[in-house]
Formats: structure tokens, C-alpha cells, sequence
């Protein structure tokens, strides 16, 4: 048998790993390449509410200060139609005009819009050629009750009261909230907002241990949480833990379309890092949420145990 | 059904081997310090190409002798060699006993017999793609905490990744941790990490030899597509008791092993558990800061019995578990985290020789791993969670000695696998599954040498997996010819099918890792394989290997971290599915005696995945994070004088992908106004996922080792130092939108770390 000599190959072995370490050269970049930035449409609809403003901007580079002012796309063609289970309009037609450099479009007309209705939003952007499209689902009214020990009777709530009611004062010793609500038809879950409306500069911690000191190095401490219950669920004691801030809270309750509470949930994936991006619903090309919701709402105010 | 098959099997193979005349050369090959068997150890007739190797009971066989002297000449890694004279009869032989000592004995005659060497052998190679890793190998290596570590070991063997400093998970070959089969004594373990996957649930001092298979391995095994870790613990010494004590940086541990007695067998002990609890809780007080309560501990367990000179029951065991408990948040409302993760496994395996040929296995074995978490705040649970998954299985084993060339296996494996897993709160449970299924199948595999050229290795297994009335064939063929005395071509491949998953959530969160078996809503996980490879022995003490692969995957699986249906029909409905490739090209220089001992090797490699119709990636095609174009590393150990031993390690790879951001835009919430919502609502804009890489990354371990005596017991101190040039490997590349313009932060990982720990043996 004739033995391989490796000695005498050895620059053959050589060049054939030195060729194979070039082909598999890295295919991927190491730094960022040209980017043709996406349009990003933004509009929320609200059972029982006229249509109100949405807004249509573009993505800007990340090495530049972001300038929130001067971000939206001029010149769009939005409208705004119901539709039914077949994607046919079954209503008016709303159009938008621009409003301003920060992407704001207003309706040219303002329905109410309806509940347990599928809704159709188009974009279309004749100086690209762009065309966005996306459909919500506005689920339908619920009632929310609110009980808590301090109050002589439940506080019941459903979307678009005459006036914001308010639950009264509380304090992190007290026993828990309670909420519980009958089920919203066509919704895919619920969101809850809990909003400090105390400003930036005058925020004072509810945690007995809190300085002043500990928000000066907090570019922008964070005045929202946000909860989320699945659509099953009809209750759930709410923990004082939740309210961070000393003031005035607004609380919205909402029951949001199927698409949206994805958008929220995946969102807070990206917080843990185990998503880059928020599942958007907009279809052609953009990104960006349009949903349709239920809202309920109270107010209370927060004070701090010395 | 399978129950008759193998009786039927086992009565025609009795009747077999009882016709056969039989002239023929049997036994066993030990460690000579303690008996312990010497699994794939060579036994080779001096001045010829017959030969054996020995199964995994140190047993082997060559048949067809004719009555003569004979001198046997046995090799095994780590081993002196050593030549045995043999007298062959007319009579049937009885098993010899043939004992090899460590090379940290030094004996001057094996010396001596080493240099003199000349005669040409034939090493009888292993299955193809398999790397054998012995308890001398790993203790000798430099790890993290100075704490040897069976995982990262195996990360420095060409084709397995790492996907980064902090995880001691396997990536083989462009497969996920759950492709790789970890067996334990023969049994699987579920979560082989410890301290969220900085470490490995191995305790090196209980591992007697492990064999990674990268790929195209035998019908002997199965239940994953990719790739097999086995793992076979210490026995214990069968001739005295001996002990260590081992105290490190990171953790302490013990070992006990001796003799049954009457010496009618051997039993192995050995513990380890961290004491981070004490500092942390001082840390705690000291500062009056928010630091978890963490701590782990593991042990092994195992004896044997020579119940007869045909009969060997041995039952092993391991425990582990890992706790962590956090409170935090303001003083008048703290939140509280408890969890606690861990492996429970018990086999018990009889062996039994029915006759010189025929071996006959059969185990019992439970593996249970269990994670519990739960999140609280004063009266409110805001999320609990239990994930737990119990595999009991039967298997029964035949192995025929049909001649010394000729060797057949076939067994059967039946499992059950329980798994439950609850999530929700006070309120609700979004996760509520609670099921079980049965889990058959059956192989046969052949080992045949057809000529001194030609070893030729058929096999299948086939399945019958009860939830979802799944049935799948796996066939598996290895082929090897023989160039030379000292090369050799090898071509295996098959399909290999899988029938439990595992969701990870990510580096650093191995706790929360959830083992899914396949269920009515799934199909199984599978992969066809190929490959080809090449050894080359340019010297006794030098192995090169030069290996080139391909694999694609099917029905793999990402769990939907999207899904928040309200119920579940399946565990199918929380997953995602899809398809990936895997290609590329290995090699290996390993030395394996003298005073340096080590390997280069390098990989070159290929993988991407895509699950279409998903929001990942938008159902295109793209690099899961462990694909790393190039891989380079450099291991050895030198043995400078008879106090100080030397190692180190050099890896250099290629970037990770990552996901970059290409821009900034801002995103609203429904209901809350843009002056309320976080970073002014500004988020960035990713492209495809992994469409980047961070810069290549190189990194140098050391370890050096004083050998002395502590008031008489021999002692070492181990001296270890982790990224001695201080190069921090890219973890995350993260876009901090809090800034305008958005910061772009780069995290890496470990700097460099000395540790030390010190072992006494008795």
C-alpha cells in the first residue's frame, strides 16, 4: 500500500486550510450599512369616542439627536373606514390632513366610533409610493368595580362617563384595591395604565426610605406602569407596590383588540431581552400599532406615610 | 412486542454462541490503582493486526486463535501500556485481568518499553466524530474558579460553542443545548447547569471518563437529534479506601471511595456545595443592600456488587439543586423572589455475562428535573410558576461477541415522560398542563470488521412515541477503511429524531429553562446527518482528525414569546416551528502522552434557522446566536518538574451575531400621552436578526499546579487565573434611548479572574 508521506504535502495541507479560512470569511458586516428608514404609523380608536388625531412619522438615524418636532411625513392620503368580516366598507369614510412637522394628522370629520366593529386604516404616500394598511377590532363596553374597605360602596365605571371619578385618598399601608369586571365582547385582553400626573421636577417617592437625591441622576423617572390581564380573567387585587409616586394618579382601564395586547406583551419581552422589537400590525412595509379600545378611567391620590 | 422481539433475539443468539467452537482470548482491562474498568481500551495481538476493544465494562474479546503463547499488547489514554503474556488452550479460556497504571505513576520499565517502541499499531478508532475526554484529562485543564468544569472543557473541543463566558451550555455542531443528549450512568439529565449556566452540575471529581459523539453517532443511542455527551462516574477503588477534600474560591466538595467489603465491589461518594449564602448575607448587613441568598450543592452516589463472577449490580445516583432568594424594593412594601431549580437521578444497571459472548444489560432509571418560582409582594402574588419534568425509563441491552471482528448490540427503551408545568397568579393560571406519555424504542446496531481495511457499522432504531401516535425509523451507518497503519477514512450519517424540548430563556437564566416532551400538538424534532472524516497518527503520541459535516433540522422549535392565549390545547401552542442547516469543517491535532499533553483545533462552521410565518425575523432565514464563522484553541498541560504542573488554554473566535439597531423612531401606548411614556416614547429599529457581528474575540486561561504534602498527605495548590490579558468578550450590544442621540453600550463579560483552590488526599 502506498503511504501518505505528510512532510512532503505539508504545503498543500497549508494552502488548503489558508484557502478554507478565506472562503469562510465572515458573509455578515461588522458595522451598520445604509438604512432606508420605514414610515411609522401610530393611531388609537376608542369605543364610543370621536375619531381622533393619529400620527405618521419616519424612522431617523441613531447617530442623530432625535428631534420629535420634526420627524412627521407631510403630504400622506390617510383614511379611516369600517369594514366587514370580508375587508368591504360598510361606512363613512374619514380623511386626515397634516396638521404638523411632528406627524400629527386630524380627521376631517369626527363619527363615533362603534364597538364589536372591524376598522381598516390606509396610508398612502404618493412622493415614495408607500402604502400602509392596517385593521382593529374596537371591542365593546364592560363595566369595571372598584371596592377597597375606606369605601361605603363599590365604585362601578364604564367607558366614556360624563366626568372622571375619583376613588379618594390612600396610603401604601392600607389593605389592597380590588378590581373586577364583566367581560368585554371582541376584546383580546386588558391593559391597565397607571399614570402619575405629579411633574417630573416636583416628584416625591412614597417609599419612606426615599430622598430627593435618589431621582436626581434618573434622566426621566418613570411615572407609568403598565399591567396587563388576560381575557379570561375577571378580577385581581391590585398592590400598593404599584404606585411609586406621591399625588394624583390617573388609572385607565382599558379592554384592547387581540393585536394590541401583543404589542404591549411583546414589549415588555424587549425589556427582558428576549425580543428586539414589539410585534407591530401594520402591514406594507411600515411599522407602528393601530388599535381600537374600550377605555374606563378613575382618579385618586397618594399620600405618603411619614 | 418488543419484549418478545428480544427474548427471541437473546434464545437465537444462546443457541449461536453455544455451537461455535471456541478458541479464543478474553477479559478484562482495569486501572490498576483501583480496579475501576477501562472502557475502549485497546488490546491488540504483538506483531499483528488482530485486535479488540473493550465495552463500556472493560470486557473484551478475539476469537479464532489457535492454541500458542501470546503477548497482548493494551493501550488506553492516559494509561503506561503494557504487555501480557496469554496462553491459549484447547479449553475455553478463563477471563484474564489485565491492570494499566495512571501515567502519574511513573514507572521506569514502561519508559523505557515507550522509547524503545517501534512496532507498528493498530488502533482500533471509536465511532466517528467521538472525542474521549478521561478524568486525568479534565482535572489537569484550567477552568473558571479554578473549579474544573466538564462543560467547558468540552466548549474548547472543535465544533462545540459556547455562546458566551457565562454559559456552560453545548452548542454542537450548530444545534441547540436540547439536541445533545446528556447521559449520566446512563441516564439523562435534564438541566446540567448550575449558577444560572456558569456551571456545570458535573462535579470532576466524580466523572471517571465522558465521550462527546458531535454528531453521526450509533443507534445505540437516540431520543435527540444532534449530538451525545456520556458521561460514566467514578466506581470506586476496589482495593482501599481513599478520600479528597477540595476547597476553591467558588465552592467546596469531598470524595470518599473504597471497597465493599469482602471486596465484593466498590462504592464512590462525592459532594459539593458553594458557600456564597454566608458572604452574601454579610455583604447584606454590611451595606445595607438589596443581595440575593444563593447557594448550590450537588452529590454523587454510586456502588457495585459483584453479585457473581457473570453478575455486576450497580446503582447510581445524583442530587443538585440551586436556591435563590431575593427581597427588594422600598421598606414599607418589599418584594420577595423565591426560587429553587434542580436534577434528581437514580439508575440501577445489572450487568450479567451469559456466556463469553453474550452481555446482557438491563436498567431502571428516573431522572426528575424540577424549577419552582414564585414572585410576592406582601399579599399579592404577582406570578408562580412550576416546571417539571420526570422521566422513568426501562432498557435492556445484548451485546454479541460474534467473533473479535464482529460484534452486534440491540436493546430496547422504554420511557415515561411526566411533565407539568403551572404558571399564573392569585388571579388566574395562563399555563396549566399537566400530562404524561410513553416513549418506545428499539435498536440494533452491528460492529463488523470485514477486513483489515474495512470496519462496517449498520444500524437502526425505531420509535413508537405514544402521544400523537408518532412512529419514525432511524437508520445509521458507519463505515471506516483503513489507509494505513496510521490513517484512516471514515463516512457515518443517518437520522436522528427527538422527542422533548427545551425553552430557554436566554444566557444567564438557565433556572427558568422548561423541558417539553412532544405532546398530540407537536411533531417530533429530527435531523439528517453526514460525515466525513480522516485520521491521521503521524506519531504513537500525535492523533490528528480532519472532519467535514452536514446537517439539516426539521420541526425545530422557539418558544412563542408572543403567545398569551388565555388556554392551552397542547404544550404545542406555546412553541413556534421551524427548519435549519448546519455545515462545516474540523480539525484536531491531539497529543496524548509525555510531559505535554494537549490538542489544537479549529472549526470553520455554518448554521441557520427559519420559522416561517413567525414574527422572527419576519419567517425569514437567519444565524441563531451561536453561529461563529471561525473557531480556534490551543490546550496543553505541561508537567514541568515533579512539584509544579502547567496548563492553559487560547481560544479565538469569530463574532457572534447580533441584532443592530439601524434607527430611532417612537412608539405610542393607548391612553397615555407621549410626554408620559418612557424616553419620550423613543425606541430603536432593528434590521435582521443577527445581520451583524461583534468583533472576533481571543482569551487565555492559566493554571498552575504545586504538588507537595500537607502533614503528609499528598496535597495540591491549584492556581488559576481566567482572561490573563483581561479581554472581555462582547455580551450585548444594547441602544440606550434614555440618551438623545441613543447610546450605544457595550456589555461585556468577565475580567480577569485569579482564584485558587486546594486539594489534600487521603
Amino acid at each position: 500500500m502506498k503511504k501518505i508521506n505528510m512532510k512532503k504535502y505539508s504545503p498543500i495541507w497549508s494552502a488548503f486550510l489558508l484557502a478554507l479560512s478565506i472562503i469562510g470569511c465572515s458573509d455578515n458586516p461588522t458595522e451598520v450599512q445604509d438604512y432606508d428608514p420605514q414610515p411609522v404609523l401610530t393611531a388609537f380608536i376608542y369605543n364610543g369616542q370621536p375619531v381622533g388625531d393619529i400620527k405618521l412619522i419616519r424612522v431617523q438615524s441613531i447617530y442623530t439627536y432625535y428631534d420629535s418636532d420634526d420627524v412627521g411625513i407631510p403630504g400622506a392620503e390617510i383614511i379611516l373606514f369600517p369594514v366587514n368580516s370580508s375587508g368591504a366598507a360598510i361606512g363613512d369614510t374619514v380623511e386626515f390632513s397634516y396638521q404638523s412637522p411632528d406627524g400629527t394628522y386630524s380627521p376631517l370629520t369626527t363619527p363615533i366610533i362603534q364597538g364589536k366593529t372591524q376598522y381598516r386604516l390606509e396610508v398612502s404616500i404618493p412622493a415614495t409610493g408607500e402604502f400602509l394598511w392596517a385593521e382593529t377590532t374596537v371591542p365593546d363596553t364592560f363595566t369595571l368595580t372598584i371596592s377597597h374597605p375606606s369605601l361605603s360602596q363599590p365604585l362601578v365605571l364604564t367607558p366614556n362617563p360624563a366626568a372622571v371619578d375619583t376613588l379618594g385618598t390612600f396610603t401604601r399601608d392600607m389593605p389592597t384595591l380590588l378590581f373586577q369586571w364583566t367581560p368585554s365582547d371582541s376584546c383580546g385582553g386588558y391593559v391597565g395604565n397607571n399614570i402619575c400626573l405629579t411633574p417630573v421636577d416636583s416628584l416625591i417617592g412614597l417609599d419612606p426610605a426615599w430622598e430627593p437625591e435618589d431621582t436626581v441622576d434618573i434622566p426621566e423617572p418613570s411615572r407609568v406602569s403598565v399591567d396587563m390581564y388576560l381575557e379570561t380573567q375577571e378580577w385581581q387585587e391590585y398592590p400598593w407596590i404599584a404606585f411609586q409616586w406621591e399625588g394624583w394618579h390617573c388609572y385607565e382601564f382599558l379592554a384592547v383588540d387581540r393585536q394590541y395586547f401583543d404589542y404591549v406583551f411583546s414589549y415588555f419581552r424587549t425589556e427582558q431581552g428576549v425580543m428586539t422589537e414589539p410585534v407591530y400590525n401594520v402591514n406594507g412595509g411600515g411599522l407602528g400599532v393601530f388599535a381600537g379600545c374600550a377605555k374606563t378611567e378613575f382618579m385618586l391620590y397618594m399620600e405618603k406615610v411619614q | 412486542m418488543l419484549k418478545n422481539v428480544s427474548l427471541t433475539i437473546l434464545v437465537i443468539l444462546s443457541l449461536l454462541s453455544a455451537a461455535a467452537a471456541e478458541n479464543l482470548i478474553r477479559g478484562y482491562v482495569v486501572d490498576a490503582t483501583n480496579r475501576e474498568p477501562l472502557p475502549v481500551a485497546n488490546v491488540v495481538i504483538e506483531n499483528t493486526t488482530r485486535g479488540s476493544s473493550t465495552n463500556l465494562d472493560g470486557y473484551f474479546l478475539i476469537d479464532q486463535v489457535t492454541p500458542n503463547i501470546y503477548r497482548l499488547r493494551v493501550t488506553y489514554i492516559g494509561y503506561h501500556p503494557k504487555t501480557e503474556e496469554v496462553v491459549v488452550t484447547n479449553e475455553i479460556m478463563q477471563p484474564i485481568t489485565i491492570e494499566l497504571y495512571p501515567d502519574a505513576i511513573k514507572l521506569e520499565e514502561v519508559v523505557v518499553e515507550v522509547e524503545e517502541e517501534k512496532s507498528k499499531e493498530i488502533r482500533l478508532s471509536p465511532q466517528v466524530s467521538t472525542v474521549p475526554i478521561s478524568n486525568m484529562t479534565l482535572r489537569r485543564l484550567p477552568s473558571l474558579g479554578a473549579e474544573q468544569d466538564v462543560l467547558r472543557t468540552l466548549q474548547t473541543i472543535p465544533g462545540v460553542k459556547a455562546s458566551s463566558d457565562i454559559s456552560s451550555a453545548l452548542y454542537v455542531r450548530g444545534g441547540s443545548p436540547d439536541q445533545t443528549l446528556i447521559l449520566m450512568d446512563h441516564n439523562p439529565v435534564y438541566n446540567p447547569s448550575h449558577m444560572f449556566g456558569l456551571f456545570s452540575t458535573f462535579n470532576a471529581d466524580a466523572v471517571k471518563h465522558l465521550e462527546l459523539m458531535k454528531g453521526g453517532f450509533s443507534a445505540e443511542y437516540g431520543g435527540r437529534s444532534g449530538s451525545v455527551l456520556e458521561v460514566i462516574t467514578e466506581e470506586g477503588n476496589r482495593k482501599e479506601s481513599e478520600g479528597r477534600v477540595e476547597i476553591g474560591v467558588v465552592s467546596a466538595k469531598a470524595s470518599l471511595q473504597g471497597p465493599l467489603p469482602n471486596q465484593q465491589g466498590s462504592y464512590f461518594l462525592a459532594g459539593r456545595r458553594t458557600y456564597m449564602d454566608p458572604i452574601l448575607s454579610a455583604m447584606r448587613n454590611a451595606y445595607d443592600i438589596d443581595l440575593p441568598d444563593y447557594y448550590f450543592y450537588d452529590g454523587n452516589g454510586k456502588a457495585n456488587w459483584d453479585i457473581s463472577n457473570q453478575t455486576t449490580l450497580s446503582v447510581a445516583g445524583y442530587w443538585g439543586s440551586d436556591v435563590l432568594d431575593l427581597e427588594a424594593g422600598p421598606d414599607d412594601s418589599r418584594i420577595k423572589m423565591n426560587m429553587n431549580w434542580g436534577n434528581r437521578t437514580l439508575t440501577a444497571r445489572l450487568r450479567h455475562v451469559l456466556n463469553h459472548r453474550l452481555f446482557f444489560t438491563l436498567g431502571a432509571s428516573v431522572s426528575r428535573y424540577k424549577s419552582e418560582w414564585n414572585l410576592k409582594n406582601e399579599e399579592v402574588t404577582f406570578e408562580e410558576a412550576l416546571d417539571e419534568i420526570l422521566d422513568n425509563s426501562l432498557k435492556s441491552d445484548l451485546e454479541y461477541f460474534c467473533g473479535s471482528n464482529h460484534r452486534f448490540k440491540t436493546g430496547i427503551w422504554i420511557s415515561r415522560y411526566d411533565f407539568r408545568l403551572d404558571m399564573g397568579n392569585d388571579a388566574v393560571k395562563w399555563v396549566d398542563i399537566d400530562e404524561y406519555t410513553y416513549n418506545y424504542s428499539y435498536y440494533l446496531q452491528d460492529k463488523w470488521t470485514l477486513s483489515p481495511q474495512f470496519e462496517f457499522q449498520p444500524g437502526f432504531r425505531v420509535y413508537y412515541h405514544e402521544a400523537g401516535d408518532h412512529f419514525r425509523f432511524d437508520p445509521r451507518l458507519a463505515l471506516m477503511y483503513r489507509y494505513d497503519d496510521k490513517t484512516r477514512f471514515k463516512l457515518s450519517g443517518g437520522a436522528y429524531s427527538q422527542w422533548i424540548n427545551l425553552i430557554t430563556f436566554g444566557e444567564g437564566m438557565s433556572n427558568f429553562d422548561i423541558w417539553t416532551p412532544i405532546d398530540g400538538s407537536m411533531k417530533p424534532t429530527y435531523t439528517n446527518q453526514i460525515v466525513l472524516g480522516m485520521e491521521h497518527d503521524p506519531r504513537k503520541d500525535l492523533e490528528f482528525t480532519l472532519e467535514t459535516y452536514y446537517t439539516d433540522m426539521h420541526n425545530v422549535v422557539e418558544f412563542n414569546y408572543v403567545s398569551t392565549e388565555s388556554s392551552y390545547e397542547g404544550a404545542g401552542d406555546a412553541y413556534l416551528f421551524g427548519k435549519g442547516y448546519a455545515y462545516g469543517f474540523e480539525w484536531m491535532l491531539r497529543k496524548k502522552a509525555g510531559r505535554l499533553n494537549g490538542w489544537l483545533g479549529y472549526s470553520l462552521s455554518w448554521t441557520k434557522r427559519q420559522f416561517p410565518d413567525t414574527y422572527i425575523n419576519d419567517g425569514g432565514w437567519y444565524y441563531p446566536k451561536w453561529d461563529r464563522r471561525h473557531d480556534f484553541v490551543a490546550v496543553g498541560y505541561y508537567e514541568l518538574n515533579d512539584r509544579w504542573d502547567l496548563s492553559g488554554s487560547w481560544r479565538y473566535n469569530t463574532g457572534q451575531g447580533y441584532t443592530q439597531a439601524l434607527g430611532v423612531t417612537q412608539l405610542g401606548a393607548a391612553g397615555i400621552g407621549q410626554e408620559y411614556m418612557p424616553n419620550d416614547g423613543r425606541f430603536p429599529v432593528y434590521g435582521d436578526y443577527n445581520n451583524y457581528r461583534y468583533p472576533a474575540d481571543h482569551r487565555l486561561d492559566f493554571t498552575a499546579t504545586y504538588k507537595h504534602h500537607f502533614f503528609g498527605l499528598p496535597a495540591r495548590l491549584n492556581l488559576s487565573v481566567y482572561n490573563v490579558y483581561n479581554r472581555r468578550s462582547f455580551w450585548r450590544r444594547m441602544f440606550d434611548t434614555s440618551e438623545n442621540p441613543v447610546d450605544i453600550v457595550d456589555v461585556k463579560l468577565l475580567p480577569i479572574l485569579p482564584m485558587f483552590s486546594y486539594e489534600v488526599r487521603f
